[in-house]
């Protein structure tokens, strides 16, 4: 049986020594392949010399490769910035439309209170969303862009359309929730409150 | 973390790899300027003409640069760059079909070799020859090819060239076997 590829070339390289193959005396195929392969092992080798670039090259391939890698880290900061960005403005909006949804429900849902005589400042000081949202935004929030959400959502909720009650206060609304409408209310908050890993 | 207050040089390669993750200035800077005569050299090797190997050199430190996060320091940063080095050559010969449009230098154009110990019409034979050699070899096969130039240039062991090309050592040792078998009959066929 001949000497395989591995074999060959493991002769070829030194690596085995012909003397522990006693085939290959035996056999004029496999020597004459032996021969071929080192012939051919030395011309690769004599065609190792690559051309040497002019002595700036190197130095002109170093900055190139310094430019490309400074783009590529600087859009790499852009991303990340708007990624960033991102993390920030979901969960911020996921609250904002939460807060909107609960004030509309519990509003929509209380029961109207019965009109004081002569008016009382503090129930008229929340009358509606629309003005909770703008309370909200005297508070020195205005920069919150949640809170601007919030406000604005109230704020274009119609009063009439989901037939609410004028004098009805968000904070009475809230304190008078049944069971199930507080469980709903935590597990909202709960569920915003805790790190969503985006 | 790599220790800001070591001089870069000083800094082993594991090192080196986590000052540059850091994005410690000057880092990734040090890998290129240690490997990019052998990163070069392989690239041209595989395309034999400056222009090409110039540009695949960049591109071989750029992708080194965008997966330093995947590198776990299993093998040295030589054979990691070979690694991505073999990948882009043969990608882009892949897209430029068999063989390059320009396979070697014009040995006029060589002017920076130092050949001033040898005898000009030697030099000229033995540039001659090595031509025909490198035109073969850009013939052979992409794996036979690749196989070729990291054992026989780059110095390579059969494991390590079977770690760049995702393959055995018996395959190794296969492919190069016929990488040369086959580069003598491109060498006859050319007389």
């Amino acid at each position: 049986m001949h000497l395989n590829a591995a074999d060959l070339v493991d002769l070829a390289e030194g690596a085995r020594s012909e003397s522990s193959v006693p085939h290959l005396a035996q056999c004029a195929q496999c020597r004459r392949q032996l021969l071929e392969l080192r012939d051919m092992m030395d011309a690769a080798a004599g065609a190792a010399q690559v051309p040497e670039p002019s002595p700036v090259f190197w130095d002109h391939l170093s900055r190139r490769v310094h430019l490309a890698v400074a783009e590529e880290a600087g859009a790499r900061r852009g991303w990340r910035d708007r990624l960033a960005w991102r993390r920030g403005f979901i969960p911020a909006s996921a609250v904002a439309l939460a807060v909107a949804l609960i004030v509309g429900v519990v509003t929509w849902r209380a029961p109207a209170p019965q009109p004081a005589a002569g008016g009382n400042p503090s129930t008229e000081a929340a009358l509606s969303p629309a003005a909770a949202g703008a309370d909200l935004l005297d508070d020195g929030a205005d920069d919150d862009d949640s809170l601007i959400l919030v406000a604005d959502l109230s704020a274009a909720a119609d009063a009439d359309e989901v037939n609410i009650e004028p004098a009805v206060s968000a904070e009475h609304a809230v304190i008078h929730l049944n069971g199930d409408e507080l469980r709903e209310l935590q597990r909202l908050l709960q569920q915003e409150l805790t790190p969503s890993g985006v | 973390m790599a220790d800001a207050d070591v001089p870069l040089d000083a800094l082993d390669e594991k090192a080196l790899i986590e000052a540059c993750r850091a994005n410690q200035p000057g880092a990734f800077d040090l890998v290129v300027e240690r490997h990019r005569r052998p990163v070069y050299q392989l690239c041209y090797r595989f395309v034999g003409n400056h222009e090409d190997a110039s540009d695949l050199s960049q591109d071989v430190f750029l992708r080194a640069y965008r997966g330093l996060a995947g590198f776990r320091g299993q093998s040295s940063i030589a054979t990691w760059l070979y690694r991505i080095g073999v990948n882009v050559c043969l990608n882009k010969l892949s897209a430029k079909g068999s063989t390059l449009g320009k396979l070697t230098e014009p040995i006029a154009d060589r002017q920076f070799e130092d050949t001033h110990a040898e005898p000009a019409s030697e030099r000229v034979l033995r540039d001659e020859r090595a031509a025909r050699v490198r035109a073969a070899i850009a013939r052979l096969p992409r794996t036979q090819r690749a196989t070729l130039i990291l054992r026989t240039y780059h110095e390579m062991s059969h494991q390590e060239i079977a770690g760049v090309l995702g393959s055995t050592v018996g395959a190794v040792k296969a492919n190069f076997f016929h990488a040369l078998a086959n580069l003598k009959k491109l060498l006859e066929e050319k007389g």
